[in-house]
């Protein structure tokens, strides 16, 4: 699982196999994944109909199509700006949990990277993320609640009813 | 000198400005500040503080959760939710002569506002400082951690009046007993009497035995005058003092109490000489002589304070270095009001006549009395109403200063009470009274008005000509204790039983061994 695009300083592509909401890392760099995408092998593209059919009977391999994560660069592990950007070919990993914890709740909660991430990515996805973070850091639960019910609120806000 | 603030923009009023500050603690509401405008002192008084940011409501939607940890979680800079967006009121640069001046010109956005120091504030709002000849120091300014004293002008509270109004329990006796010891300082050495209704100002006798009232020979001399003390004879009083005691007089009743009056003056009369006298008049059949003997009888003879022999002298009650309390408690409503009436009216026509040079009753040096509850004299219906508004009126011009302390300024008389121009207002609630200090007082502004409520015990707003500039003080401690403290009923009670439990315990019944039916 690497880096196949970087798309500008805070985006990139990736082959991976997560889930939208999912954690990563890519060196010291925390990401989340925003989107996936499903992304077939360019020369099918110059295939006629008759002839996919028949190549796919010989090398069905050639038709899986990629499985490709839009991911969007959030902070270091220390919660810093990100000023390195990862190259392709960089391995990406998914974080775990544990490491999660120790990243946000370091002798006092953080998450530093929520507010420009609000101008970015739809709010079920910042949801989610909350949702979790509030599960693997229940002791900061009552916290994050509040953060979450502003979000919304704001959002309902935006929108007349 | 650091500046605490820089400012913003205009305020909506003209004369006001906002100033932005990260201060915590010194930048309180009626705190002064300045700046600099061709080189003077620009004070200004600060009417209001607010926080520059607010918290989403919903940051506060959780008591346990501090609203600024969630600002540090999101990792934004809290330093815009320490700071503080100030209103303050131009006063002006002070000029010894024509007081404040305000210089027209706002300062400008970004300019340097100053906390002003101990000094310029003792220099530009108080006309006295402390210990000096016609000082009163009341206590020290509410706002400063440190202790900046407040004085105030005795010769102006003396000559145009002052008053103290506050809710019961705020202190308003506590300080009437602080200006009462200043004003027997040695650098005072007033003539000062108290009416006391509640009899809490005996505990002024403490000031014979106190170091600090003593120098170079002077020492104060505290009088406590009870019931029994406090007497009016009755051949000593003025024929309009006797009119003023008998309620309804038909023209009639007054004529003949003018000649009887007249045939008996000179001499030391008593009452029954009086009646005597109105019968040998008109006769005792007359319906006159009879209405008129039976007030003498009702309103005057049956009164303890109007006696037919002794008399208390004013210079006995009145005289530098002395503190009169009379104590009015014992006495009925009508006593409290006949004998302040009389008293009062004495006092005036012993200064007129000193001053013009006349004959009769004189006192040659000015007067400063201290009238507590003073609703009850300076009321339209009291009996005392008329002279205290000529002695408000006039008195300045003959020496006669009256401190009106109330905790229900509405039911003093809107004209009395304007004629005090030296107001000491501490905590008020009352809405009714809270109006009627707002019309009747001129010299607080609006927004002064509005701490009142949130004033505590000892804290009062002085206003008025006695100090250059309305401000919050809290009252300095008193040299005498306080007689005025509430009783702690409960406290008592426990007392009392421990007490008595065993010596009045009800004796337990004998079991009754027979019963009627059994004989």
């Amino acid at each position: 699982m690497v880096v196949l695009r970087v798309l500008n300083h805070r985006e990139l592509e990736a082959e991976i196999d997560f889930c939208v909401g999912d954690f990563i890392k890519i060196g010291d760099v925390i990401g989340l994944v925003t989107s996936i995408y499903q992304e077939e092998p360019e020369y099918i593209r110059y295939m006629g109909n008759l002839e996919k059919e028949e190549v796919k009977k010989f090398l069905p391999d050639v038709f899986k199509a990629r499985r490709i994560a839009k991911c969007l660069l959030l902070c270091t592990e220390n919660l810093e700006d990100v000023t390195k950007i990862p190259k392709v070919g960089d391995k990406v990993e998914k974080v775990e949990d544990e490491e999660l914890r120790q990243i946000h709740y370091n002798g006092e909660f953080k998450i530093p990277y929520l507010i420009p991430l609000l101008e970015k990515v739809e709010i079920p996805i910042i949801r989610a993320l909350i949702l979790k973070i509030m599960e693997i850091i229940p002791e900061e639960k009552d916290l994050l609640e509040i953060i979450l019910a502003e979000i919304e609120y704001s959002r309902m806000r935006g929108v007349e009813l | 000198m650091r500046p605490v603030g820089l400012v913003k923009a205009p305020a909506e009023i003209p004369h006001e400005f906002r100033f932005v500050t990260p201060d915590k603690k010194a930048l309180k509401t009626g705190e002064f500040v300045y700046y600099v405008h061709n080189g003077e002192k620009v004070i200004c008084r600060i009417t209001k503080r607010a926080p520059l940011r607010l918290y989403p409501d919903i940051y506060l939607s959780k008591p346990d959760i501090n609203p600024e940890r969630i600002i540090k979680a999101l990792g934004i800079n809290a330093g815009e939710f320490e700071l503080f967006d100030v209103k303050a009121g131009v006063m002006g640069y002070f000029d010894e002569i024509l007081g404040f001046v305000n210089p027209r010109i706002p300062p400008v956005p970004g300019q340097a506002i100053y906390l002003a120091e101990n000094d310029t504030i003792q220099e530009v709002l108080m006309k006295k400082r402390a210990g000096e000849v016609g000082s009163i120091h009341v206590g020290f300014l509410l706002n400063r951690e440190e202790e900046v004293p407040v004085i105030l002008d005795t010769s102006l509270i003396t000559s145009e009046h002052m008053c103290i109004l506050a809710s019961t329990g705020s202190g308003k006796s506590y300080l009437a007993g602080v200006i009462a010891e200043e004003l027997l300082r040695p650098y005072n050495s007033a003539a000062l009497l108290v009416l006391d209704p509640h009899g809490e100002y005996h505990t002024l006798n403490e000031i014979e035995g106190i170091e600090e009232f003593r120098i170079d020979g002077y020492s104060p001399n505290v009088r406590i005058f009870g019931k029994n003390d406090i007497k009016i004879r009755l051949s000593e009083l003025e024929y309009d003092e006797v009119t003023g005691m008998l309620p309804e007089l038909t023209d009639r009743m007054e004529a003949l109490l003018n000649r009887a009056y007249r045939e008996l003056k000179g001499m030391k009369f008593t009452s029954q000489d009086l009646m005597d006298k109105i019968i040998e008049i008109a006769g005792a059949d007359d319906v006159s002589v009879r209405g008129l003997t039976w007030r003498i009888n009702r309103y005057v003879k049956n009164v303890d304070i109007i006696d037919d022999f002794v008399h208390n002298e004013l210079k006995d009650l009145l005289k530098p270095g002395q503190a009169s309390v009379l104590q009015l408690n014992e006495m009925s409503d009508i006593e409290q009001q006949i004998l302040t009436s009389v008293l009062l009216k004495r006092i005036l026509n012993a200064r007129i006549n000193a001053e013009k040079g006349t004959t009769g009753e004189l006192l040659e040096y000015p007067v400063f009395l201290i009238i507590e509850e003073a609703h009850r004299f300076a009321s339209r219906d009291s009996r005392s109403y008329r002279v205290l508004r000529t002695i408000l009126a006039e008195g300045r011009k003959f020496g006669v200063g009256v401190c009106l302390i109330s905790q229900r300024p509405s039911k003093i008389d809107s004209d009395i009470l304007s004629q005090c121009m030296t107001q000491i207002i501490m905590r008020i609630v009352n809405p009714a009274d809270h109006e009627n200090i707002k019309n009747s007082v001129e010299s607080i502004g609006r927004e002064m008005i509005e701490e009142l409520p949130g004033l505590t015990k000892g804290q009062a707003l002085v206003a008025g000509v006695a100090i250059n500039s309305p401000v919050l003080i809290r009252v300095r401690k008193r040299l005498t204790s306080h007689g005025g403290l509430s009783k702690n009923a409960p406290q008592e009670w426990v007392d009392w039983m421990e007490i008595n439990t065993h010596e009045n315990e009800i004796p337990k019944r004998k079991k009754q061994e027979r019963l009627f039916w059994d004989a």
